[in-house]
């Protein structure tokens, strides 16, 4: 056995440029597939986090009968209480922070352009606590409470062409059926790219109290935002708040970020039934490329396989000897492909790459998903996998050339000209 | 009848004589500025100059109008618009428009919206005083000199919370109760339209503003003249003239 094995180890040793050529099938192969998978991981969990981190929090705190028409931005379900709601949960350790919100269906007027936007009644000095609003301003600054200005999405600053200092026209509905509404002129304080695309392209921040005046809401809001510590405790930490408020008069209801999100949730669905089939595709290459390598490598060694029959050696240990090699490089293949993969992963997912490239109006087109930046999330498991998929993909591959070379008659596989 | 009773009638009448001549209330001036836009009938001829930036566009429009419950209008040019026609009773204003063939029915919010790009809306010119008068607190804030006539200035407040047009202000001519000049505000102060009437003429019985400006303040750029060319009151408008079939006529 000792001795098969450091036959299988000169072999490997012996034929360089097969072995390099094998290697780098193997770990090239591997090495992208793992880039590939943690690419495709990290859309699913980046995603989600850039909606956390702009549109929904953790929770949100609504008046019974809003979340049913969440989609419609409606301003009847009012919560009239925030205040003695925040200073209900302030003692819960789990809640980072709690704002007050209204949202409302505006559109923006600059000269003869107007277009259509959501309005998002924010609460200054709260909002950093809550959402990460304030770290994407490009351009000017984040908002003071109370003051007669506006944070703009970025894709709505370009299509409108203003710049921070502009001033603009804001017209809130009461109500779109009626055609009621108010207008406001107000100055631009500050240009806010998050990493939400659908954020940038639709959405005006104004300070909450300006919002509330305009849209006849004192002490009124729409929803209350909550940011928890601990993302896996958000289901624990709702009905903690679900209970607390079950003692006052009027119902509310409280919504996570996945129920909240449930559109892409159920779109992101859709895309990992479909696209499942990309990492299969991933492997399905890798393996591919190592077989046909593996294969080729046996054919090529006819000859030798008849010669060693010929001197007496069994067939089990013929293949064994094919298997050995197989695994030594499969092993080192995977290893190397380790690397490749944990770089290029590790790079993605401090980095990422923007489609930016492609021009902002076709990568905005493009970007049906809620990302700025293309990130990756590299996880130890796929480098696991990586590494004992290789090996065992690289045995399995030469097992089938192995056991073909090994059927071969000795007298004829000396003859073979290879 | 005996001296009392003469006497107490004397004095009440010339109370309220001496009422109407000065003191008016807020909403006695609207009601006349209204008894002067109120007619029986009324058949006009119109040409609406739209000005968008550098943009003008002119359409010549003919109008059948019957108290304040019914009229009809008729574009005739430009040829884009040639043969659309809007037929308003009540409240609900339907529009046919020829190259669809078919007929429209505009009510509620849509009445909101621009009219045919110009700077009204379908409902500011359906909206009567009548009905400001239902839905909004007058106050009389003064007199002012508008246009070199000595004008009542009156504000009028919305009833209700929501609504566009908040705040109203109308400057009414003193001597002819005409609203010289109407301002609309939103809820927040802004200024949102401003209609100013340029040129009134003297009729039988009353008089009328035959060119009106209406500017929306919120587009940039933008004003709206109506300018009446031909007038005719308390005519005889044929028959079938308010109905559906004769939007549909060729």
């Amino acid at each position: 056995m000792k001795m098969l094995f450091k036959l299988a180890f000169r072999n490997v040793f012996r034929y360089k440029r097969r072995t390099i050529i094998t290697f780098s099938a193997i770990s090239y192969g591997l090495g992208l597939m793992a880039i590939g998978i943690s690419l495709y991981n990290g859309v699913d969990t980046h995603a989600m986090d850039n909606i956390i981190n702009s549109q929904t929090a953790h929770l949100k705190i609504l008046a019974r009968g809003y979340f049913e028409e969440k989609d419609e931005v409606p301003l009847k379900f009012t919560i009239d209480e925030p205040q003695e709601i925040k200073s209900l949960l302030k003692d819960n350790q789990d809640i980072q922070g709690i704002e007050s919100r209204i949202l409302f269906q505006a559109t923006i007027i600059s000269g003869m352009d107007e277009l259509p936007c959501l309005g998002v009644a924010i609460e200054p000095e709260v909002d950093p606590l809550v959402f990460k609003i304030k770290d994407s301003i490009t351009d000017g600054r984040f908002l003071k409470p109370s003051e007669q200005k506006i944070i703009l999405g970025s894709g709505l600053a370009r299509d409108l062409s203003l710049k921070v200092g502009d001033e603009c026209t804001l017209r809130i509905f009461f109500s779109i059926e009626d055609f009621i509404w108010n207008a406001l002129d107000l100055e631009i304080a500050g240009i806010a790219k998050t990493e939400n695309p659908m954020v940038n392209r639709g959405t005006v921040f104004i300070p909450l109290s300006l919002a509330q005046e305009a849209l006849s809401l004192e002490n009124r809001v729409t929803e209350l935002a909550v940011r928890i510590e601990d993302k896996k405790r958000v289901l624990e930490v709702r009905e903690s708040i679900e209970s607390r408020l079950a003692s006052l008069s009027k119902g509310y209801e409280v919504v996570s970020f996945e129920e909240y999100a449930s559109d892409f949730r159920e779109l992101m669905r859709l895309r990992s039934r479909i696209q499942a089939i990309i990492p299969l595709m991933m492997i399905l290459i890798a393996t591919l490329g190592i077989v046909n390598t593996m294969l080729m490598a046996v054919m090529e060694r006819t000859r030798e396989i008849g010669m060693l029959a010929a001197m007496g050696m069994r067939k089990m240990e013929v293949m064994l000897v094919f298997i050995f090699e197989g695994a030594l490089i499969g092993i080192f293949g995977s290893i190397a492909a380790c690397i490749i993969g944990g770089l290029g992963g590790w790079w993605l997912e401090a980095k990422g790459f923007s489609l930016a490239f492609l021009g902002e109006e076709i990568s905005e087109m493009v970007s049906f998903l809620p990302m700025e930046v293309y990130k990756g999330d590299l996880t130890a498991g796929v480098l696991i996998f990586t590494l004992i998929f290789g090996t065992v993909i690289s045995i399995l591959a030469s097992l089938y050339p192995a056991y073909k070379a090994v059927k071969l008659d000795p007298i004829q596989a000396l003859r073979h000209v290879g | 009848m005996n001296k009392v009773a003469l006497f107490l009638l004397v004095i009440s009448i010339t109370l309220t004589c001496g009422k109407a001549g000065e003191d008016l209330t807020a909403e006695e001036i609207l009601a006349m500025r209204d008894k002067n836009m109120v007619f029986d009938t009324a058949y006009s001829e119109i040409d609406m100059i739209i000005t968008i930036g550098k943009r003008v566009v002119e359409k010549k429009l003919t109008s059948y109008t019957e108290g304040t419950e019914k009229s009809f209008i008729e574009f005739l040019s430009p040829a884009r618009d040639r043969g659309t026609k809007m037929l308003k009773t009540g409240k609900v204003l339907k529009i046919y428009f020829p190259s669809a063939e078919r007929v429209m029915r505009l009510s509620g919010h849509m009445l909101r919206q621009s009219m045919m790009g110009s700077d009204f809306s379908y409902e500011d010119l359906t909206e009567t005083a009548e009905e400001l008068r239902k839905e909004y607190n007058v106050k009389l804030l003064g007199e002012e000199v508008f246009a070199a006539a000595q004008c009542y200035v009156l504000e009028l407040e919305s009833k209700i919370e929501n609504k566009t047009y908040f705040f109203i202000k109308i400057w009414v001519d003193k001597e002819r109760y005409i609203g010289s000049k109407v301002e609309f505000y939103a809820k927040s102060g802004k200024l949102l339209k401003v209609l100013a009437v340029e040129d009134i003429k003297s009729f039988k019985n009353r008089y009328y503003p035959t060119k009106v400006t209406m500017e929306d303040k919120l587009r940039k750029n933008s004003k709206t003249e109506m300018i009446i060319k031909r007038i005719e009151f308390d005519i005889l408008i044929p028959q079938g003239t308010f109905t559906e079939r004769n939007l549909m006529r060729k």
